[in-house]
């Protein structure tokens, strides 16, 4: 065989077999590749849903089957891992007609370095960069947002190409199910969002310092180590404060994150961003009335989360009622 | 544009293809050019004026002292290409280091001149093409090369993308010879190139980004841990570098193979070495070289008469490897790491002379445990330098060895994940591969099947635990 033939099928070979090797490992670890985590709460009730979107912390810190019953209303979830404005804006197009939208974001929500992994599959490109060039993003940001395009096609192929970190958790997983520690492994399982039931009441307070050094880096890792406002995000916000607005009443949800988060890796710069940002969108969107969970005094504990920046079921029994408050007096009169 | 980023791999994919379409040498060159340029500025728009004034005023010169036969006029020359290379290299890296050092020391005395700073940018790769262009008229002095005839070769030679940020440190002897002829790389050579990337990637993302989490965050706060784990963030980071650097310089080396040239090895094993001396003809091969022809050896040229010959040997050895830290960076730490080396490898020199117990040398008993002895004696070596490389100064240094060699510390012990497998990669490669084969150029050789394997398994490595959000090149910075 000559040699350009024996160069292409070695390639061809490989590249099939690896990718092969790639979605099988995805299956058997059960890494999460779907980036649409949308759901109904109490969908018995008839009417108009009220539209919730907001990341993992919007749907741990408050209980939405006990405001979907106190509303006798459903209440519908639009999510995907580690969403932004960015991703929410994309997703509230498809959502159903409403007169009540309610929107979650945080600290760690809005900070421009934190990207969603599923960024390219929500958000278009031409969209991505007309925000990046509109907010005059730094270089390194701009090639982390546009990198994520390619790699949506890579992940055809290679469906694990940039989720070591998933495919770690998924092999500790089944280790853990394997040996002889899956009883302790059960008793602690990884929790999953959904059901009141399964919402997590493990303590931040009750980890270790290794463990917490550890869990610090990730997320380090995840946002570069900083912690920027004013980019993508801010205008996407902006943009659908404007879109839900036109529909019917608009709350923003500003959720808490662990004072932990807060003294370890953030400083007064971030902070003092963060409430310009928030303070300016809601300047633009007079319709939209905030709730501010992160300001409630009980909450600034470890024993309300169950990491770093996710309320645990504790805190979420503290969260809700202030939510569920705030709906009652805000709503408007029929 | 990083070679682990896809924006690398597209550049590089359209041109291959583009070379396939020019069909002249001359356009070949033309097409490398443009491409090593357009790479450049992907780092840096101003800098690359940098680069074309180098290699322009190198080039004259280089002509200058070709048709110059007073040797004193070549002389002149020479001085003129070394003062504007060196003075280039000292005003965009080491002006503040200068400053600071001459503002503490007039403050020292109770004179007042403040914090002086100015703000410079440093260009990248400085580091890399003016040592490249240094050594190029110097050859051309000392009549080792003849003097380049074309501006857009030399440029080329100064640019060339795969070398251009962190080496390896090519000189124009092996790099003129080789743009001359029209380059065709053969299929042996694409596969060949193509391998050693794959590898190079797999060491950059795999392993060197792996690790990086977790040593970085041991020596941010190296006060919070136990020995146990400082132990274990020094051992990440030393394997850390080398999987970064050597992962970069196969990358370099494989894609100047794919494009038809031959570039020198970097990295061959350097952690197998059995002295200090081995080490330094193993890690970075490249800049030791160079320091060993244009420091060292006329260091020694010019002492020698000086009396006391090993005393002058240890001494120019010194003060080599003290220049050589402070080319890493402009820092005091860098100055101790290269002091730790000079130091071990001045002591390596006066044993080696002295020849202890020569006696015993032939028995097969003590050989082995000297062997073993001067294994880890090197490794500990390299591990306590590479403490003062990572924790950018001194006292962070003293304080991280301090912590480290207290092993009744009540600090937390994190066992990364990461970092060892890591190691333990690294270590059974050194266990288990020849240290002296060059791999690369034999894999066209082997069986299909092997092949397949291979490339199977570096693809299904990248795939699943390779790191998207690459770190930067350690090497990019100096």
């Amino acid at each position: 065989m000559s040699r350009p033939r024996q160069l292409a099928l070695i390639l061809i070979s490989a590249v099939a077999i690896s990718s092969l090797i790639s979605h099988a490992a995805i299956n058997l670890l059960g890494v999460a590749t779907e980036a649409l985590r949308n759901n109904t709460y109490e969908p018995e009730f008839h009417g108009a849903p009220v539209i919730v979107a907001g990341s993992s912390l919007t749907f741990y810190g408050l209980d939405w089957r006990t405001v979907a019953k106190r509303l006798s209303r459903p209440v519908r979830s639009l999510t995907t891992p580690a969403a932004s404005p960015c991703e929410l804006e994309q997703l509230l197009k498809d959502a159903p007609p409403t007169d009540l939208t309610v929107i979650g974001i945080s600290l760690t929500d809005l900070n421009e370095d934190y990207i969603s992994d599923f960024r390219a599959d929500v958000v278009p490109l031409n969209q991505t960069a007309r925000d990046l060039w509109n907010s005059h993003c730094d270089r390194a940001l701009s090639r982390r947002m546009l990198g994520l395009y390619p790699l949506r096609f890579a992940r055809l192929l290679y469906p694990t190409a940039g989720r070591a970190v998933g495919v770690l958790v998924g092999l500790r997983a089944k280790l853990q199910k394997l040996s002889a520690r899956a009883k302790a492994a059960a008793a602690d399982p990884l929790p999953v969002m959904g059901a009141s039931s399964e919402f997590p009441t493990n303590r931040l307070a009750d980890w270790s310092t290794g463990r917490l050094l550890r869990n610090e880096e990730v997320l380090r890792a995840g946002c570069n180590n900083r912690h920027t406002y004013q980019g993508p995000k801010r205008l996407a916000l902006e943009r659908l404060l404007h879109a839900a607005g036109a529909h019917g009443r608009v709350l923003v949800v500003v959720m808490p994150i662990s004072p932990t988060y807060e003294h370890d890796m953030l400083d007064a710069t971030a902070r003092q961003s963060f409430e310009a940002e928030l303070e300016e969108m809601l300047r633009c969107e007079p319709k939209a009335h905030c709730v501010r969970i992160d300001q409630i005094p009980e909450l600034h504990s470890g024993d309300y989360f169950w990491d770093l920046c996710h309320l645990n079921l504790a805190g979420q029994r503290i969260a809700t009622p202030v939510l569920l408050e705030h709906l009652n007096s805000s709503a408007p009169t029929q | 544009m990083s070679f682990t980023s896809f924006e690398f791999v597209i550049f590089f994919l359209a041109l291959l293809a583009l070379r396939q379409v020019v069909r002249s040498n001359n356009g070949e060159k033309w097409l490398l050019l443009v491409a090593s340029v357009a790479f450049y500025l992907t780092w840096s728009v101003p800098c690359i004026l940098l680069i074309l004034f180098t290699s322009l005023l190198d080039f004259y010169i280089g002509r200058r002292i070709g048709r110059a036969a007073d040797p004193a006029l070549r002389r002149r020359w020479l001085i003129a290409s070394l003062a504007a290379n060196l003075g280039l290299l000292g005003f965009f890296k080491y002006s503040n280091f200068f400053l600071d050092n001459a503002a503490a020391l007039i403050n020292a005395f109770g004179g007042h001149l403040g914090h002086p700073h100015l703000d410079i940018i440093l260009p990248p790769a400085i580091s890399y093409f003016t040592f490249a262009s240094m050594s190029y008229v110097i050859d051309v002095y000392y009549e080792r090369l003849p003097a380049c005839q074309s501006a857009r070769d030399y440029t080329l030679f100064i640019s060339f993308f795969p070398k251009l940020l962190s080496g390896p440190i090519v000189r124009a002897a092996d790099f003129l010879p080789q743009v001359e002829p029209r380059r065709r790389a053969s299929w042996e050579d694409i596969e060949a190139g193509l391998a050693q990337f794959l590898l190079g990637a797999v060491k950059k993302s795999v392993l060197a980004d792996q690790m990086a989490g977790n040593v970085n965050q041991i020596f941010a706060a190296p006060a919070q841990y136990d020995s146990l784990t400082l132990i274990q963030g020094i051992l990440g980071f030393t394997a850390q570098l080398y999987c970064d650097f050597s992962g970069y310089s196969d990358m370099a080396i494989g894609a100047a193979r794919m494009l038809g040239f031959q570039f020198q090895e970097n990295f061959q094993m350097p952690f197998s070495a059995v002295s200090i001396t081995e080490f330094w003809r193993r890690w970075h091969i490249t800049l030791s070289l160079w320091f060993r022809d244009y420091l060292f050896l006329p260091l020694e040229m010019a002492t020698r008469r000086a009396p006391l010959p090993l005393l002058r040997l240890s001494l120019n050895m010194t003060v080599t490897m003290l220049l050589c830290g402070l080319w890493h960076g402009p820092s005091w730490n860098y100055v101790i790491w290269g002091g730790i080396h000079g130091a071990a490898l001045s002591a390596h020199r006066l044993w080696v002379t002295w020849k202890p117990k020569a006696a015993w040398m032939a028995h097969p008993v003590y050989q082995f445990f000297a062997r073993q002895g001067s294994r880890v004696l090197t490794l500990g070596i390299i591990l306590l330098a590479n403490v003062f490389f990572r924790t950018q100064s001194i006292a962070g240094g003293m304080g991280y060895l301090t912590q480290m060699l207290n092993v009744h510390s009540h600090g937390t012990r994190l066992l990364s994940i990461y970092i060892l497998p890591g190691v333990a990669a690294v270590i059974l490669a050194h266990f288990f591969i020849d240290k002296d084969r060059n791999w690369a150029v034999e894999w066209p050789q082997r069986p299909l099947g092997a092949r397949i394997t291979a490339y199977t398994g570096l693809l299904t490595l990248l795939a699943i635990m390779g790191s998207m959000d690459a770190a930067p090149f350690i090497y990019f910075k100096y």
